[in-house]
């Protein structure tokens, strides 16, 4: 078994090299903005190492926000190698979170570690059943996963208007946000902290990387997964299901969705239920899966990249008077760096196979015209 | 964006019959390397206008690298390319095209959604925003005239048959000004007569004056129509020659560097119990009409154990509905199915696979593997969901692997490694990994359907030879393929299908090509 032959380790290095190279060219730019606004980069590097990485506090911030970036990361991890698209996790974020928040809310006589876990599991069903919608619809309607769990997006943003007005409504001053939770619900914080920034829930995402990985290469569902991603028709053809491995995938991404939701209100900042706690976790999980080339361990740091962007924006503005949409125009171009990173890396791939075959080469449509194949 | 090239290239594109005495096509010393890998050594090639040359090897030997040089797809590292006299570097395949050379591709290139007429109207556009399709028109009649090749311009091109779509490619380059036609394997996908047809066309171009390329593997193709013949083998030029100064066998040879015996002897087995028995299995041609036309009309047939059925017919007399509604993959409106003996009504591929059924399907790349996944999870792709090597739900991966190199070893499958990706490998290759996965579990009956389409000789005598060791060994096969030969020199009965229904059934002492061919042309009884 030659697992680690020199063509991998070459690979990996070059994958590497890639990552490094887009982040000193998201570097340059940063450079680059902070001067035309009037800031020394060198103060404004000070300042966002502060802000992220200088005190254990900022570091604890810092790791317990890239928390839910991972796990919707996880969530697009899973449904791109079972083939399918979707995109709907800013809504299971909300659903996944407003369950988590409707169970959180009564669940403050429970003992600490019971209700932590209750409000995880609400979290993973909201999300699971907002994705369970979008399965449904593609495995029996045929709906294309990627529009409808769009749409559902904006309906989700609905029902937690109408949540934080209305039933969960409990804040005394009549804002739309629910009541604080019970500390007993929210997720213990590592008491080495000063501040307690840091909370336990970080520990999900070593074990959830390492887990996602063993079930899809080791189990035969990560098997079906993979192959029906792979090539649908062949997967059909060989006896296994490629319509509930798709459907499980979407459903299982949006479970991963919806316990980023809980994690965001029982292991974040603020611990309410508000409009606006999804706070672009949804679609920014995204960017963090893509720049991690889908691989659930390079998206823990990945993840990390992302939430340390978040959170050094915040010390620029308030040291530097930077505007903290230097972070959005940053994240952008990381997105946009990756995507001709892999560009790059395709074109380079293509030119000259090792033997070339034709028929290896070439897409071979069936002939739609049946019964002309045979 | 559609738009003809300049219409003033017509006026100066010199027609074929002005031709000079140079070669259409001189090659010399051209060599291609992709790393350490030769995949043409200083190969030298010479083609005349008005002639047509046969360019023969197995998969490997370096043709499809050559002419993708030729159509400049490729640069070569080393060597002259000469066109009409006149030393080229073609840099893009436009420029390749424009100086005259064509390509007609095993797999078309053409827009299935899109008609025939707006296909050819597709080219590199001088002027984007023109409307190709009356220029388009104009040339595709100018191509009529010339060549009697017609078109239909309104159809679309997913309606058209694999022959019209061939014939659509062909008027494509003529269109564009092709004078050196390159057709790699233009038979594989063909009934004899549209082969027959495609065979005179190409005589045809020839003595219009063009010069014709044809890449097979196939000997009848080559000495049905070629004039001269040069033979790859090992990315060098093995032999070159007149096709009349030449034997099949003498080629043969030259391809694959020793004999391969090339009539087999069957021997006697004697047959066991049915392995598969089909009573009037009735098929509507569109599944949303079950009252429409049929594919397949009141189908009976029964194959024993030890036994190789052939199913012989002209494309489209209902081969792949056949074998569709023996995978469960399309339902039928009348008619049972037992397979070895039991009753199998409820059909999926998976109860055809847990009954002991087994496909070795036409369609490799689409039905038959995952390409992005690696060897030994392809050769596994069954076997890796159940005991032993799964338990639970969790997967043995080190068991795995081992039976894949096992597999790879008795099937002769070359591969680095069990852990390379399956669409890396070549289609021999390919096809042997999916015989593995397919025969090692010693199936009742294995469905084979055009098991040896595209292999080079090799392959394709490895293919065959398992085959009739899984008979043997008291295996039943379906043989499904549109190559007459194949069915006649493989089979112990043959039947024959024709519109959907069965015409007959032979044993392989009554069948005669003769015999057969006249079945399968069978009119239609309405």
């Amino acid at each position: 078994m030659t697992l680690l032959s020199t063509a991998t380790i070459l690979g990996l290095a070059q994958r590497l090299l890639t990552q490094v190279a887009v982040a000193a060219v998201t570097l340059l730019i940063a450079a680059l903005l902070l001067l035309t606004i009037g800031v020394s980069p060198l103060d404004a590097a000070d300042a966002f190492w502060a802000g992220t990485f200088g005190s254990s506090t900022n570091a604890g911030t810092t790791l317990t926000q890239a928390v839910p970036l991972f796990l919707v990361a996880l969530g697009w991890i899973v449904t791109e190698k079972a083939g399918r698209i979707q995109v709907g996790f800013p809504g299971q974020v909300v659903i996944g979170g407003c369950a988590a928040a409707a169970v959180g809310l009564h669940a403050e006589s429970l003992p600490g570690p019971f209700a932590v876990l209750l409000c995880a599991v609400a979290g993973i069903a909201g999300g699971a059943m907002w994705a369970g919608i979008v399965a449904w619809l593609w495995a029996s309607r045929g709906v294309l996963e990627i529009v409808s769990s769009l749409l559902l997006n904006l309906v989700a943003v609905q029902v937690l208007a109408w949540l934080v007005r209305g039933p969960l409504q409990g804040s005394l001053d009549k804002q739309p946000q629910s009541a604080n939770f019970a500390p007993s619900t929210s997720w213990p914080a590592f008491p080495q902290i000063p501040g307690m920034t840091l909370s336990y829930d970080v520990l999900l995402a070593p074990v959830l990387a390492v887990g996602l990985v063993w079930v899809l290469s080791r189990t035969t569902f990560g098997f079906t997964v993979r192959a029906s991603g792979g090539n649908v028709t062949a997967a059909r053809w060989q006896g296994m299901d490629p319509v509930r491995a798709g459907a499980s995938a979407i459903v299982a991404s949006g479970a991963f969705a919806g316990l980023a939701g809980a994690a965001l209100l029982f292991a974040g900042a603020a611990p309410w239920l508000s409009e606006g706690f999804e706070a672009s976790v949804g679609f920014n999980g995204i960017a963090v899966a893509l720049l991690a080339r889908n691989s659930p361990i390079g998206a823990m740091v990945t993840a990390v990249v992302f939430s340390s962007l978040n959170v050094g924006s915040t010390s620029l503005q308030s040291l530097l008077d930077v505007p903290s949409t230097l972070t959005s125009v940053l994240q952008g171009a990381v997105i946009v760096l990756v995507l001709i990173a892999a560009a790059v890396a395709m074109r380079r791939r293509r030119t000259p196979p090792p033997v070339p075959e034709p028929s290896t080469l070439e897409a071979s449509p069936r002939p739609a015209t049946a019964g002309t194949g045979v | 964006m559609t738009s003809m090239p300049d219409p003033g290239a017509q006026t100066t594109r010199r027609s074929p019959s002005q031709s000079s005495t140079q070669p259409a096509l001189r090659l010399s010393g051209v060599t291609k390397r992709f790393g350490g890998f030769i995949a043409n050594d200083s190969v030298d090639l010479e083609v005349g206008w008005g002639e047509v040359h046969a360019l023969l090897g197995e998969n490997g030997a370096g043709k499809t690298t050559l002419m993708r040089i030729v159509t400049g797809l490729y640069q070569p590292d080393d060597g002259d390319v000469v066109v009409d006299g006149t030393p080229v570097d073609f840099r893009r395949p436009e420029q390749a095209l424009r100086a005259g050379i064509g390509m007609v591709h095993q797999h078309f290139t053409l827009v299935p959604t899109l008609t025939e007429l707006e296909n050819l109207a597709l080219a590199p556009a001088a002027f984007p925003v023109r409307d190709g399709r009356r220029a388009a028109l104009e040339r595709a009649e100018q191509v009529e005239r010339e060549s009697g090749l017609r078109i239909t311009p309104d159809r679309r091109v997913a309606d058209a048959s694999i022959s019209e779509r061939q014939r659509l490619e062909i008027v494509k380059l003529l269109c564009r000004g092709a004078r050196i036609l390159i057709f790699d394997e233009p038979g594989a996908a063909l009934t004899p007569e549209e082969w027959e047809e495609l065979a005179r066309l190409m005589r045809r171009l020839a003595d219009d004056g063009h010069a014709v390329i044809l890449i097979s593997h196939k000997m009848s193709e080559v000495f049905a129509v070629a004039d001269q013949w040069t033979v790859l083998r090992g990315g060098a030029v093995a032999g070159t020659g007149a096709i009349a100064d030449t034997t099949r066998e003498r080629l043969v040879e030259l391809m694959v560097g020793a004999s391969i015996e090339t009539r087999r002897v069957l021997e006697p087995v004697s047959p066991g119990a049915p392995a598969l028995v089909i009573r009037d299995l009735t098929v509507p041609r569109d599944p949303d009409q079950p009252r429409g036309p049929k594919a397949l009309d009141g189908v009976s047939l029964q194959l024993r154990a030890g036994e190789i059925l052939g199913v012989a017919g002209v494309a489209g007399s209902g081969q792949a509905e056949l074998v569709d509604t023996l995978l469960g993959v399309r339902r039928s409106t009348a008619g049972r199915i037992e397979l070895a003996g039991k009753p199998y009504d409820d059909r999926t591929p998976a109860a055809f696979y847990a009954a002991g059924g087994a496909l070795i399907a036409e369609d490799r790349h689409h039905v038959g593997m995952v390409g992005a996944m690696r060897l030994w999870e392809n050769i596994n792709l069954r076997t890796l969901r159940q005991r032993p090597l799964a338990r639970r739900g969790v997967l043995d991966p080190r068991a795995a692997r081992s039976r894949a190199r096992k597999l790879m070893a008795d099937y002769e499958v070359r591969a680095t490694s069990e852990n390379q990706p399956m669409g890396r490998l070549s289609g021999g290759n390919q096809q042997k990994a999916v015989l593995a996965r397919e025969l090692a579990t010693s199936p009742s009956l294995v469905v084979a359907v055009q098991p040896v389409r595209g292999l080079d000789v090799r392959a394709t005598e490895f293919v065959y030879r398992r085959l009739l060791e899984h008979r043997a060994q008291g295996g039943a096969v379906l043989l499904i393929s549109m190559d007459l030969d194949e069915v006649l020199s493989l089979s112990d009965r043959i039947l024959v299908l024709a519109h959907g229904r069965a015409q007959g059934a032979l044993t392989a002492a009554e069948a005669t090509r003769a015999r057969v061919g006249e079945l399968m042309t069978t009119q239609e009884a309405s």
